[in-house]
């Protein structure tokens, strides 16, 4: 059972329970027709109004209940021009499954992962989404393919200090998950030639500590390179810890 | 749960033909079921889909197939359980899933799924790699992804329908076992030939019973003889059809132990002998049994 069991939506009897908050299932269905019946006819600023007055618990519940959750959670963060924007007190609340729906929504080709949403939620809420996506998972081979989609989103992000900050605050194990199988990738053997020109060094004792994170060894891949440079460019040294796991977990370090 | 919705997982992917479709039918009709049973049971699907698809989730998102393939499982245990304890009596299962939790019919399912998913992955291991398979080579993925299957997470490389593989493996089981009864020789030559398949053997043994051969590898003349001594406007003659049908029922209750394969076997051999029928009236005969690819006739 995931530790963030109490996150989740649940009904019990005729009250709908979000974390600390509970409410009545049926006055939110109904507000939840309402605000459905608003947007279809074009009223945002009336749906916008009527999410306002809720609490931040119960606006998340609407979001996590309503057939298009992310056309109303647009509505949380909405300005006075009507300009759609995440509110963060409420993405913060959102069920795991709901925040994992909206991140990777998959109808989308041009934006495949959902940046916005990941550049307003906070660390915590992150960690604790990548964590109940993965909780469950029963074949590593399925947990290595979740984790390294969730880099990927990070890897999106053009923030660096944000990508920095979701990464540090994610188990390091998890992270070492999504490169399991992609350390193949990694030239760890090779002879690298050092930033101070004095000659080559293993590619491995690049991220060793003493090799201080500052370069990155051959990545033969260029979809794995580009991510790994990505999630370089903002968490150096914890990228390099997180290799040398991975690639140690993996038996690299053996041969 | 909003998501279940929208993934259009509103209809319970239920088959009138299994057994809980049957119970499920009998019980809205005569009011044994509450008005609001649908409901319920669509929710608990929706439930073990949810539960399914989370723990072999391969991305970010859930993936639709395995939300479905999570409510299917959840059916197919309900309808194993329920098989069970009525002994396939349908009031006594009408009685059983009015009263009993949805859960705990699950849960007696599970088990006895469990169980058939070994029998499946032992069958599907001893067919891997028979040379017989290549009358089916549209099997031959399916067969080997059933032999790597994991019962106890009713997993594998590819989806698994208990009932539909199920019957799969025990066909092709009932089916090896009558090929390899044949004429060994024979049936490594029409192996070797790209373009036979399983009903190709069948039209074979037809000619060879019809002619009172002993061989399945038919050469042009034997074909030639076949349909000038067996056929008549109306088909194969009436003595021919006795003879062919009495030998074969015959080797069938010995070639194959499993009563319902002899039973499938023997209607679709009933079946190509109306394909030949018809190919007789066409006057193309031929082209069942001489391969346009190769110099051999067979």
């Amino acid at each position: 059972m995931s530790q963030h069991e109490n996150d989740a939506l649940q009904v019990q009897g005729d009250r709908v329970v979000l974390g600390e908050w509970s409410g009545d299932l049926e006055e939110l269905i109904a507000k939840n027709v309402e605000l459905r019946q608003m947007l279809r006819e074009g009223r945002a600023d009336e749906a916008r109004a009527l999410l306002k007055k809720q609490a931040v618990e119960e606006q998340a519940a609407l979001v996590a209940i309503d057939e298009n959750p992310e056309e109303v959670l647009s509505l949380t963060g909405m300005d006075a021009r009507g300009r759609p924007g995440y509110l963060p007190a409420v993405v913060d609340k959102l069920p795991s499954e709901v925040i994992a729906e909206l991140v990777a929504p998959g109808e989308y080709k041009l934006a495949r992962f959902n940046t916005a949403l990941l550049q307003t939620m906070s660390a915590e809420s992150f960690a604790r989404a990548v964590e109940d996506t993965l909780d469950p998972v029963y074949y590593h081979g399925n947990r290595t393919k979740v984790s390294w989609e969730w880099l990927e989103a990070v890897a999106a992000l053009d923030d660096h200090s944000k990508r920095a900050a979701l990464l540090y605050k994610v188990d390091q194990s998890l992270l070492e998950d999504a490169f399991l199988d992609k350390v193949d990738s990694i030239d760890m053997h090779a002879q690298v030639s050092a930033l101070d020109d004095v000659g080559t060094v293993s590619a491995f004792s690049l991220l060793s500590e003493s090799g201080q994170a500052v370069m990155l060894p051959p990545i033969n891949d260029p979809e794995i390179r580009e991510v790994i440079y990505a999630l370089h460019q903002a968490a150096p040294e914890l990228l390099a810890k997180v290799l040398r796991g991975a690639w140690e977990r993996a038996g690299g370090g053996a041969s | 749960m909003s998501r279940l919705a929208r993934v259009d997982l509103n209809q319970v992917p239920l088959d009138h033909n299994s057994f809980i479709g049957q119970v499920v039918a009998a019980g809205l009709e005569y009011e044994q079921l509450s008005p609001r049973f649908m409901d319920s049971l669509r929710a608990y699907l929706r439930i073990r889909g949810l539960g399914f698809a989370q723990r072999n989730r391969t991305g970010i998102a859930l993936g639709r197939d395995q939300l479905r393939q999570g409510m299917e499982q959840g059916l197919a245990c309900m309808d194993l359980a329920l098989e069970e304890v009525s002994g396939g009596d349908l009031n006594a299962a009408v009685t059983k899933l009015a009263s009993d939790s949805f859960d705990a019919l699950y849960k007696q399912g599970w088990e006895r799924a469990c169980q058939r998913l070994e029998e499946m992955r032992e069958q599907a291991r001893a067919l891997v790699g028979c040379p017989e398979l290549g009358f089916w080579p549209d099997r031959q993925p399916k067969v080997a992804a059933l032999a790597k299957l994991v019962p106890e997470t009713w997993t594998g490389p590819s989806a698994i329908d208990l009932r539909a593989d199920g019957r799969m493996l025990q066909e092709l089981t009932g089916k090896v076992a009558f090929v390899r009864s044949l004429p060994q020789p024979s049936v490594a030559a029409l192996l070797e030939q790209v373009d036979v398949d399983f009903a190709g053997v069948l039209h074979r043994v037809v000619l060879a019973l019809a002619l009172g051969r002993t061989e399945l590898v038919a050469k042009k003349e034997h074909v030639s003889r076949f349909h000038a001594e067996c056929f008549d406007a109306g088909g194969l003659r009436p003595h021919v059809r006795r003879q062919v049908l009495d030998q074969f029922g015959g080797h069938l209750d010995n070639a194959v132990a499993d009563a319902d394969v002899r039973v499938w076997i023997a209607d679709e051999l009933g079946a190509e002998i109306e394909v030949l029928e018809q190919a007789a009236n066409r006057g193309d005969l031929a082209a069942f049994f001489l391969s346009p690819f190769s110099a051999l006739e067979i």
